[in-house]
């Protein structure tokens, strides 16, 4: 498969302003230096703690933040420089779905007008061929078409997250972000929001990036993984790497933060969780370097990277 | 879904029902309406001599004689007639000078919220230092020294000295606006910075810049009537309600004529109150936490 996306060594750093003069006296490093491809028609999780940086990476990728440096490369063009990627129509190829459906959606626009506006900047399609393709996108996402002039305070969430949908796919883009798309949703109506958007990466071939916390929804959803840790990555791998050979500490960590219901284990899983809990304190300098940093990626299979120190590398014969 | 659609939050619906809900603010909006259309098609019918040709002979004629239902002034001078063009006069230049300021700084704080960054900074810095100013004395000098003066010399200066708070109000709720998900949405659509502003974020402040504008339409009668009663509003040949109520600065006048400034006092008064009762209603569609309904 050919790359779509790659992401090189990007940083988003943001200055903390304090003292009389209100100089930069320091940085936030909400992300420092991650680094890791896309490619076309695959499905990617983006998993980490709040705070961890993985809405600031996707923010990044679709050009809503300004990256400090590094480099992102859309099929192999220079995408960092906001005009590159107006000159290319960047974001008809890379759009995204929105954590928070209601203030996503303008209050003060019909959902035509909504779906519509991507499709009126890069399409060039007349009044008649957008009524057309909205409905189409209505339909894809199973909201009726009588639908079109109503307002988005009239939806329920998990049909406000649909409307969300239609809006990121009715470019036919190459790639859609999704941060936390179904954070803000009813369990029961997740599921539904999530198997609309699987059917639509299959149907159409689009590249998801899956921007969550939610280790059993990312499950679901996407075949390679790749885990945040304060701004780093600490381990990518496919999503049998990560659940079944984890090697990162923190990695194993989240594993073990699932919660499960199983009631005649219970003092054991929680005996288990108490235990990899202690295990990272007590490890926690090993993995990470002295300012608290995770150590660069190396790869400890085909498709497996670890952020692993050299010491631990040698020791367990890598 | 049907249920969501009876008590859908639009704007209209939400003016609608603060008004059916509020005795009061109908009653207001219907008599100031009644009042306004009085006053412009009265107005129509008062031929300028009435307010510009002197009559020694009838000056100071008691309310009810001879056909001046509010009597004369000292000129012999109809108070009903000047009433009437005063108020229209007035009116207009409210209306004008509201207008102006509201899109003045609509536009200004929609693109310093939005833009932000050193223009933000250096564009606040300014609006600060012009509110500091002391906006009558300044209006009072340039009133003065301008020459060919007239109605729209006033409009305009009243204008360029008092579009700076709006700016302030309208970038606060910009500032806001800003960080919600749908202007990034629109952003990784395509759209352009200026339709994101203006078609985007404006319509979201529709309800606020409604508030703003009856307020300050009733805070702009009071400072083009406070600047015509010191003398510095509209020119001489022009009457205004402030010109009005000037004539009780003669004590003679004030109480022993009170008909030639009682009705331009009543007409101010009734016109602020009018517009506040209205705007308590509006403020409530603004914020719909205060709803009454």
């Amino acid at each position: 498969m050919s790359e779509l996306l790659r992401v090189e060594n990007v940083k988003v750093h943001y200055p903390i302003r304090s003292g009389f003069f209100n100089r930069v006296t320091d940085y936030v490093y909400a992300a420092d230096g991650v680094s890791f491809s896309i490619e076309a028609g695959k499905t990617y999780g983006l998993i980490g703690e709040s705070g961890s940086g993985k809405s600031t990476i996707g923010k990044a990728i679709v050009g809503l933040e300004p990256i400090t440096s590094g480099h992102i490369y859309f099929q192999g063009v220079d995408m960092t420089d906001a005009k590159n990627r107006a000159h290319v129509n960047y974001n008809k190829d890379v759009q995204m779905i929105f954590q928070d459906s209601m203030s996503s959606l303008n209050p003060r626009k019909t959902v035509f007008d909504i779906i519509a506006e991507p499709l009126r900047n890069f399409s060039g399609l007349k009044e008649d061929g957008l009524a057309q393709e909205v409905r189409h996108l209505l339909d894809i996402v199973g909201l009726p078409a009588e639908t079109m002039y109503q307002f988005p305070f009239q939806f329920s969430g998990g049909q406000r997250q649909r409307i969300g949908i239609a809006r990121a796919v009715a470019t036919k883009p190459k790639l859609i972000v999704a941060d936390e798309p179904v954070s803000a949703l009813d369990l029961s109506v997740q599921a539904q929001v999530l198997n609309y958007m699987k059917r639509i990466q299959k149907d159409y071939g689009i590249a998801f990036l899956f921007i969550s916390h939610d280790l059993g929804v990312v499950r679901h959803m996407t075949e390679n993984l790749a885990i945040m840790h304060a701004g780093r990555l600490v381990e990518i791998g496919s999503r049998d790497d990560i659940f079944n050979h984890a090697q990162h500490l923190y990695t194993k960590r989240l594993l073990a933060a699932i919660p499960e219901i199983d009631v005649p284990n219970r003092a054991k899983n929680r005996a288990h969780r108490k235990a990899i809990e202690q295990e990272f304190q007590d490890q926690k300098s090993a993995y990470y370097d002295a300012d608290g940093r995770a150590f660069p990626l190396v790869a400890v299979s085909e498709t497996h990277q670890v952020a692993l120190p050299e010491s631990m590398l040698e020791g367990e014969g890598f | 879904m049907e249920q969501a659609k009876k008590t859908a939050p639009t704007l209209r619906n939400a003016l609608r029902r603060e008004f059916q809900q509020d005795q009061v603010a109908q009653f207001a909006i219907i008599l100031l309406l009644l009042l306004t259309v009085a006053i412009f098609v009265g107005a129509l019918f008062v031929p300028k001599t009435a307010y510009t040709d002197v009559n020694i002979m009838n000056q100071y004629l008691p309310p009810m004689t001879d056909g001046h239902i509010f009597g004369t002034d000292n000129g012999g001078k109809d108070i009903f007639s000047l009433l009437v063009v005063a108020a229209r006069n007035s009116l207009t230049i409210a209306f004008f000078v509201t207008v102006l300021i509201l899109a003045l700084g609509t536009i200004g704080g929609l693109v310093t919220g939005y833009f932000g960054g050193v223009f933000d900074l250096v564009f606040m810095r300014f609006i600060d230092f012009m509110t500091i100013l002391p906006v009558m004395m300044i209006i009072i000098v340039l009133v003065t020294v301008i020459p060919h003066y007239n109605m729209w010399s006033l409009i305009i200066i009243m204008t360029l000295l008092g579009w700076f708070n709006t700016v302030r109000l309208i970038r606060a709720r910009t500032l806001v606006e800003v960080n919600r998900d749908y202007v990034r949405a629109s952003k990784t659509s395509g759209t352009s910075n200026l339709k994101i502003i203006f078609r985007e974020i404006f319509p979201n402040l529709s309800s606020l810049i409604i508030v703003e504008a009856t307020l300050m339409f009733a805070g702009n009668i009071g400072l083009e009537t406070s600047l015509s009663f010191l003398g510095f509003g509209l020119p001489a040949n022009t009457p205004s309600l402030g010109t009005l109520i000037n004539y009780a600065t003669d004590p003679e006048t004030m109480t022993g004529k009170p008909w030639v400034w009682i009705p331009a006092a009543v007409m101010i008064l009734l016109y602020t109150v009018l517009i506040m009762m209205i705007g308590q209603a509006l403020r409530r569609v603004a914020d719909q936490r205060q709803s009454l309904g």
